[in-house]
């Protein structure tokens, strides 16, 4: 490891197949108090990188920027800026958030190790984009049946333990009950709108070539007040990008899945589709046949 | 793609002032998981049918009162029922 006494770390944003024009990186900001985007070669792939100050990337200062939401957000952004830079004119491999390298040097040498993958990857995601799609359980719906309303009069604080059956004058049995049925209301919604996002899921694999699910995430992340049932990315191809569309249009309007809110954007950069190391071949093989 | 930041992150506020509240919130979570576990056994047993009377009867009336004292330590600390969680990250979360 050759360490940079410049006081600067080399950030790399994203893969390419193909040096992109100049101008395309001059115009983006990267990450603040970095130098310009710049491009680095390794064999044939080109990489999209910027000098950042290696104060700001060290590993603990790193962790403690990320775990502020703002900051994770502000950086979140700068990365996104310059792999959507690098992907302006073609197929780009984007890398991790934060991937960086002590110097030009290093970062080469580790693309260039792995150079047969990443072209391989640059391969399979040419003419394809990244669709995310995602599924809550329609707010429409009654969030949850109501919970049983508290009854008349505790009962008179059951003093002794061996009290009779009387004690409670069914009133506990009755709030068991209920809220055994509540449960079970709750838990059988619960399982329809599973299937029922299980439907969409099966429906757009159809048209993608990939697909990936991500961790549902949490009604603080998404200021959804619904539980979110699918997470969902597919790689689709640029000439099934209409149909894949209508797709969605169609799930949508379908009066069999009403309990569910379809949500989608893109298209994207195929970040859930870029990872060189994963064996991404069999994955999409046993996603193209449903 | 980036959602505003909320107010709530879920993270626990130092700030002398409001220290207490993030804690009660904290506790009151946990208070609020185990009820809801003895619950959900309570309601496995009732299913089950091996309870006798009394004790669904017993049971059912301490859920209810437990319930009816979470909304009120709730209401006393300007809580929601629904504020009561935990994001577990790759666990998902709490209740």
């Amino acid at each position: 490891m050759s360490s940079s006494d410049t006081g600067t770390v080399t950030y790399l944003f994203a893969l390419c197949a193909s040096r992109p024009p100049r101008e395309a990186l001059s115009a983006v900001p990267g990450h603040p108090g970095g130098g310009p985007l710049r491009t680095l070669e390794a064999g044939e792939v080109v990489l999209v990188v910027q000098d950042v100050p290696a104060g700001d990337f060290q590993e603990q200062a790193l962790t403690e920027r990320l775990d502020r939401s703002e900051e994770l957000e502000r950086c979140a952004l700068a990365h996104h800026r310059g792999v959507a830079a690098a992907a302006s004119h073609g197929p780009v491999v984007p890398l991790p958030l934060a991937t960086v390298y002590l110097s030009d040097d290093n970062a080469v040498a580790a693309v260039t190790a792995r150079e047969e993958t990443v072209l391989a990857a640059l391969k399979r995601l040419a003419g394809r984009t990244e669709w995310a799609v995602k599924v809550h359980a329609s707010v429409r719906e009654a969030p949850a049946p109501p919970s049983p309303p508290p009854p008349s009069p505790a009962p008179s604080s059951s003093g002794s333990a061996e009290q009779p059956a009387t004690a409670g004058a069914g009133g506990g049995r009755s709030y068991l009950s209920r809220a055994s049925a509540r449960r079970r209301v709750l838990r059988d919604r619960q399982e329809r709108a599973r299937a029922l996002a299980l439907t969409v899921d099966r429906a757009l694999r159809a048209y993608a070539v990939d697909a990936a699910s991500h961790r549902p995430q949490s009604e603080q992340l998404t200021g959804v007040k619904a539980p979110q049932l699918l997470n969902a990315a597919y790689l689709v191809d640029d000439a099934r990008r209409a149909e894949f569309v209508g797709a969605l249009e169609q799930l949508r309007a379908d009066e069999r899945l009403r309990a569910v809110e379809i949500s989608w954007s893109g298209p994207w950069v195929p970040y859930s589709f870029a990872r060189p190391e994963q064996p991404a071949a069999t994955a999409g093989a046993g996603a193209g046949a449903p | 793609m980036n959602p505003a930041p909320l107010p709530r992150d879920g993270t626990l506020d130092l700030d002398p002032e409001r220290v207490a509240d993030g804690l009660a919130e904290l506790v009151l979570t946990v208070v609020e998981l185990l009820r809801q576990l003895m619950e959900k056994q309570a309601i496995r047993r009732f299913e089950e049918g091996t309870l006798t009377p009394g004790q669904e009867d017993r049971l059912g009336t301490a859920l209810m009162l437990l319930e009816q004292r979470m909304d009120d330590l709730c209401a006393q600390h300007g809580l929601r029922r629904d504020d009561l969680n935990l994001d577990l990250g790759p666990l998902g979360s709490l209740l």
